[in-house]
């Protein structure tokens, strides 16, 4: 009982390695095979690498991506609730409003204590 | 397919808001704080006016908080209807009960006299989030307390940590500080982590997320084919204990107490011990009694001894580990964490004789008792454990020396304090020690020795204890003034001793003046709120009837209103 | 004065007179001592006030057992039913206190919920252990007169001691005798670690180290009489009693009357409290506190110490150990009387061996207290022929081990200022370099001798009577334990003459001149003396009003059925017991449906 109802899922499992196994693969088998230096090379964006691979970001990256995801979070819940915005009435208005004002706070916060300034 | 039950409105009604008043006006007042800081007074005054104005401006704010819950407490202010344990209170994840409405006031206590230890010194440049975290945190801790649902104890307990991970690191320039912030983020994350791995379990045994509904759950899970899985019961059961375990600081979960208690600036250090500690056992008690009540002990369904057997085991352990390392610290904050290890091992006996005792609601009164009058004692100590690190610039014990002679009133309320943490009656800690032993030997039907062991252990455990308590009261005492004792006692401190100190003898005198309205509570803590809206026959047992059709999480979970054009909130 | 007032000031007039104190204002220091001396005369007045109500008249309480008064104080509550023996009371509802004024028992609940009581009570067994206390409180106060370091915190602590131990007289319920025992240990704490001598620290340290060990083994005691909840094997009658009390009494005559209690149960809750108290007391193995914590003491603390505090474990054997678990007692009295002996004969060896007076002082009465646990567990309680209850010899038994009590707190008070005396005009405590001190201290000399023979057990002062009773008694009971008792006489002899001898015979010119006792010191040895010989010419003194209670407490302790059941295992006699078992019903707790 409960194996046929996850076996979809086992399949979608499968299928899902299988997608990303099978090319290479597929490569493995069909490519041909000759090296030379310069395919050796490490190729990021068709550019070639400078100094070492495993640099330090500079920590003002974080906080940058913690806010672009906190607002990107944020769009996500508005979406819906625009859509569905005639139906729940007033108070979600309320709850979405006091939603965009934490979010604001933060942001708020984030300008004054300069997180926001490149340094 | 049994009908879908009508919510009526999913919106909450002004009396629940009313209900929330306190822990929304610390939301709000912890982002007052912080906007206050960083608009108005950052770069632009000293940072001892800041701190002064900040501290001052939360201590007004939470004493606002106090007044709100207690207010809530005077009779009439709520209709006692409304008050009833039955009511489907935010859609029932949070308990509106005389349980909540007593213990927020504790917390919000605890809060207040936190504050007013941190407004003595200024020891971090961040006095704007110092003080929102503090009140973020006491809102976890205060939904934590009044949680019914799983989701919203996990949102609680993760709002209250990690707002501490944050306050544990905020000392200036003390590595210390920053080290017992990151150790006790890695070990909470796992420990969260594993918490939430164990609620998922729980989760997709029962189908829901709702204390009681889960209660329920498991009860008819003895009869319901594929509900009650063998191993993963056990398996969730442990999970969750783990995460209890580690917030109470319970062995083997202990590791990180030692140095956080000792990194963090002691007033934090005050509101992990007392405030936190405080949350998590009610929250454990909850978890353990309204949900997992059927696995206390192994009806066969748990491949592994129910949770009165482990906890009882941790108890014992952890009593004995924290009191044998405590033994050895020459530190002073060090040998406090190490006793708060052996006092959560007393607490323990006490959720086991919740589990056990013929008279579940007096155990948990007891228990109540105990975290009440621990806290205030553990603030107390660590208020001189903070003027110690502050003011002397040291933790040892021995920096204590004299002080009996030269401040004979802050030296009177710590012995005090002392004695009551090794349990001499008549004060509090004994009663509370005491009242709770007494619940474990309460158990009904098997003559009442059951438990026998784990008291004999703790009683023997509390003599070790008196050897290490008893030399700081040595330090005080006994020993020649040192250089440490020119130093006078800020206000802060005295206030937080001389409160703590009249409350452990004043409650130990009386202890029914605390136990009547906290076995109160107890009654209510141990009863959840049945769904008003599924208008199912319930059973005296709080036992739904229709107990062939498993709940549907869809039901419990999201509340559905019946046309289609509504969502789901 | 209300006999409610009267029993609540003996302990409450000490503990504020011990707060008033720590407020003194600084100024105002140097009257502390007067104002303690005060507040002790006060209570010796209070317990005087007591004794003289417990013996005179015909409705005096010497006429009637304390079971007996205690019955008819009781609490009652609106809905539990009051008309059984054994009612308790157990509810959070409003109590109703049924009392019987004069009759020197105060009963008021206090921890409603768990049945804690405050519960206090006067019969001739504590009656002479509180006017002792009163009385030696007097004298040590008198005797700290020279101390003058932190006077106020010194005298505070001594009142406070002094109230605890006045508690632990006065209480009859388990709980709140056990909250008294404790509090007494801080205060002593202190006072031996701060006016000790130079290895205070540790001796104080392990004092209370000891004392919070035994203490958990005797809470331990109370909490499994509290929650026992019936020997379903030996329960041979309906017993209309639910345990979850912790009132002495009560439980007394539970014990007396039925077999709620089980010989097994009643054997762990002995051997508990046996060693709680034989820590306290102290008897053999558990003796090592003792001779530390008496050499450390400042010489007013040793007279508290050795007259009063050890008395609270000779106190707790005779109205805890004994009655709660007779059948215990009775099953064990062979290993009590044993450590008895040994802790007399030891005891007396070891004084024998030491050249520190302080030392010889503090091992003699190990060897004095060994007589209390001797006395007590000369359970000859049948006639040797056969099953015939005869406790006559064992009543003696009893008496003389309170006797000791008394004739012991006398005489080592004494003991312990006379070496204080000593040692402060000689700065030395070694008896080998002491002698020749009849010369300089004639007055000294010759009390000091009357108390000296009276520990030593001279027939015509107090220690002989005492020990008499207990060695006659035993001979009843085990005629080898009585005779290594008797012997002890030969030691006790020795090392007592051989003191007398190196400290006060000879001539030594090293003490030319030191002055004999002042008139303070005189005022505080001369009551000693007399009682010394007044209680060893006419013990009648004492025994008229304590000899009743002894009586009734023997009497109910022998006719357990529970005791005769032990009896009859023991010898292999036939259970002369009905069969019927039936469970005790229920019906005392309240129905309280659990909530979950």
């Amino acid at each position: 009982m409960i194996l046929s109802r996850y076996l979809f899922i086992g399949m979608l499992l499968l299928f899902a390695i299988g997608f990303a196994v099978a090319p290479l693969v597929l490569i493995r088998i069909i490519a041909p095979r000759r090296p030379t230096p310069h395919k050796g090379q490490t190729v990021e964006c068709g550019l070639e690498t400078q100094g070492e691979t495993w640099i330090r970001f500079r920590l003002q990256y974080y906080i940058f991506a913690l806010l672009f995801v906190v607002f990107d979070v944020e769009t996500v819940f508005l979406y819906p609730w625009a859509a569905s915005y005639v139906s729940l009435g007033w108070y979600a208005f309320v709850e979405m409003m006091v939603f965009l004002a934490m979010l604001t706070v933060g942001l708020v916060y984030a300008w004054a204590i300069g997180a926001l300034k490149w340094q | 397919m049994p009908t879908v039950p009508v919510i009526p409105s999913v919106w909450p009604s002004s009396s629940e808001w009313f209900f929330l008043s306190p822990v929304l006006l610390m939301a709000f007042w912890g982002v007052l704080v912080l906007m206050l800081d960083v608009l108005v007074l950052r770069n632009r005054t000293l940072l001892s006016t800041r701190a002064k104005w900040l501290g001052l401006t939360s201590l007004v704010g939470a004493l606002a908080a106090l007044g709100l819950a207690v207010g809530l407490l005077w009779p009439g202010v709520l209709a006692t209807d409304v008050l009833s344990a039955n009511e489907e209170f935010f859609n029932g994840t949070i308990a509106f009960d005389a349980a909540s409405a007593l213990l927020q006031v504790v917390g919000i206590g605890f809060l207040v006299l936190v504050i007013g230890l941190s407004m003595t010194w200024v020891f971090t440049n961040e006095q704007g989030e110092y003080y929102a975290l503090l009140f973020w945190s006491a809102v976890g801790m205060i939904l934590m307390i009044e949680a019914e649902e799983f989701m919203t104890l996990f949102v609680a307990l993760e709002t209250m940590t990690i707002s501490i991970y944050i306050l544990t690191g905020l000392e200036t320039g003390s590595k210390r500080s920053s080290e017992a912030a990151l150790k006790y983020l890695i070990y909470g994350s796992a420990a969260s982590a594993l918490f939430l791995f164990g609620l998922s379990w729980v989760y997709g045994l029962t189908g829901t997320t709702r204390l009681a509904a889960v209660g329920r759950a498991l009860v008819e899970s003895r009869t319901v084919e594929g509900i009650g899985g063998q191993w993963t019961s056990g398996l969730a059961l442990l999970l969750v204990l783990a995460g209890f375990g580690f917030k109470v600081a319970s062995v083997p979960f202990h590791q990180w107490t030692p140095d956080v208690y000792e990194g963090a600036p002691a007033p934090v250090t005050a509101w992990i011990a007392s405030g936190s500690k405080f949350a998590s056992f009610i929250a454990m008690i909850k978890v353990l009694m309204l949900a997992l009540g059927t696995w206390s002990v192994d009806t066969g369904h748990l491949q592994s001894p129910g949770w009165v057997v482990i906890l009882s085991i941790l108890a014992a352990v952890s009593m004995t580990y924290g009191n044998l390392a405590a033994l050895g610290q020459q530190n002073f904050k060090r040998m406090l964490a190490y006793s708060s290890i052996a006092h959560s091992g007393y607490l323990l006996v006490g959720v086991v004789a919740i589990g056990v005792s013929s008279q579940r609601t007096e155990a948990t009164g007891a228990v109540l008792y105990y975290l009440c009058t621990y806290g205030l004692a553990t603030l107390g100590t660590f208020a001189v454990a903070a003027w110690l690190a502050h003011d002397v610039g040291s933790d040892q014990i021995d920096d204590l020396n004299g002080l009996g002679f030269r401040r004979p009133v802050p030296a009177f309320c710590l012995a005090i304090l002392l004695l009551s943490l090794i349990g001499v009656p008549p004060l509090a800690g004994f009663f509370g020690k005491m009242l709770m032993f007494m619940e474990a030997l309460n158990a009904g039907g098997n003559g009442g020795i059951a438990l026998t062991w784990l008291v004999v252990v703790a009683l023997l455990n509390s003599v070790v204890s008196a050897f290490y308590y008893v030399r700081v009261l040595k330090a005080l005492y006994l020993r020649q003034p040192g250089p440490a004792i020119g130093k006078s006692f800020p206000s802060g401190v005295i206030w937080t001793l001389v409160i703590a100190a009249v409350a452990t003898v004043g409650f130990g005198l009386n202890p029914t003046a605390l136990l009547d309205p906290l076995g109160g509570a107890g009654i209510s803590l141990l009863t959840s709120p049945e769904p008003a809206s599924s208008g199912r026959p319930v059973d005296s047992n709080g036992i739904t009837q229709s107990a062939t059709v498993p709940e549907n999480p869809a039901q419990t979970q999201v509340p559905v209103a019946p046309a289609p054009s509504a969502s789901a909130r | 004065m209300s006999d409610d007032l009267l029993l609540s000031l003996l302990w409450m007039v000490p503990l504020g007179g011990a707060v008033l104190l720590l407020l003194l204002p600084r100024a105002f220091v140097g009257a502390a001592r007067m104002a303690a001396l005060g507040v002790t005369l006060c209570v010796l007045c209070l317990t005087l006030i007591v004794f003289v109500r417990y013996v005179s008249g015909d409705q005096a309480p010497i006429h009637r057992s304390l079971a007996d008064r205690a019955a008819d104080n009781f609490l009652n509550s609106t809905n539990l039913d009051q008309t059984d023996a054994f009612a308790g009371f157990l509810t959070t509802d409003a109590v109703q206190v049924i009392d019987a004024p004069g009759d020197l028992v105060v009963r008021r609940p206090w921890i409603p919920y768990f049945n804690i009581q405050y519960y206090l009570g006067v019969d001739g067994i504590n009656l002479g252990l509180l006017t002792l206390t009163a009385l030696i409180s007097v004298l040590a106060c008198l005797a700290s007169w020279n101390m003058d370091q932190h006077q106020r915190g010194y005298y505070a602590l001594f009142l406070l001691l002094q109230a605890s131990v006045m508690g632990v007289f006065l209480a009859l319920d388990l709980f709140l005798f056990f909250v008294f025992f404790e509090v007494m240990l801080f205060p002593m704490y202190f006072l031996i670690a701060l006016w000790g001598g130079p290895r205070r620290e540790y001796a104080a340290i392990k004092f209370l180290l000891f004392t919070l060990f035994g203490s958990a083994l005797i809470l331990i005691a109370f909490l499994i009489l509290y929650f026992w909840s019936g020997d379903a094997s030996a329960t041979l009658a309906k017993v209309p009693f639910r345990a979850h009390s912790f009132d002495a009494p009560l439980i007394a005559k539970v014990t007396a009357t039925t077999s709620y209690y089980g010989p097994s149960v009643q054997g762990a809750v002995f051997l508990l409290l046996l060693i709680g108290f034989l820590v306290k007391l102290p008897a053999f193995p558990f003796h090592t506190w003792l001779p530390d914590a008496h050499v450390e003491a400042p010489t007013p603390i040793s007279m508290m110490l050795a007259a009063v505090l050890l008395k609270i474990g000779g106190y707790g054997l005779v109205r805890m150990a004994w009655p709660l678990a007779p059948a215990g007692a009775y099953s064990w009295s062979m290993l009590a009387a044993a450590l008895g002996a040994i802790s007399i004969v030891y005891g007396a060896f070891a004084a024998l061996a030491q050249t520190d007076l302080k030392k010889l002082v503090a091992y003699s009465s190990v060897s004095h207290m060994g007589f209390i646990t001797l006395g007590l567990s000369a359970m000859g309680l049948f006639s040797s022929t056969g099953d015939a209850l005869d406790p006559r010899y064992y009543a003696y038994g009893v008496v003389g081990a309170n006797y000791v009590m008394l004739a012991h707190g006398i005489t080592s008070a004494g003991l312990f200022f006379l070496v204080g005396v000593i040692y402060e005009r000689t700065h030395t405590r070694d008896l080998n370099a002491l002698g020749g001190l009849m010369g300089v201290m004639p007055v000294c000399g010759v009390l000091g001798v009357v108390i000296f023979f009276g520990s030593m057990g001279l027939p015509g002062l107090c220690g002989f009577i005492g020990e008499a009773f207990v060695i006659l008694s035993e001979f009843n009971h085990s005629p080898w334990i009585a005779a290594v008792a008797a012997f002890s006489v030969v030691l006790t002899s020795g090392y007592i003459l051989w003191a007398i001898q190196r400290i006060w015979l000879g001539r030594n010119s090293t003490w030319d001149g030191l002055h004999d006792l002042t008139p303070r010191e005189i005022l505080i040895v001369l009551p000693l003396a007399a009682f010394t010989v007044l209680m060893g010419v006419a013990p009648q003194v004492v025994l008229w009003w304590m000899q009743p209670s002894v009586d009734s407490l023997v009497r109910d302790l022998a006719a357990a059925p529970t005791v005769r059941a032990v009896h009859e295992t023991l010898n292999g006699l036939p259970s002369s017991q009905p069969v019927a078992a039936e469970r005790p019903h229920h019906a005392m707790r309240g129905a309280k449906a659990p909530v979950d």
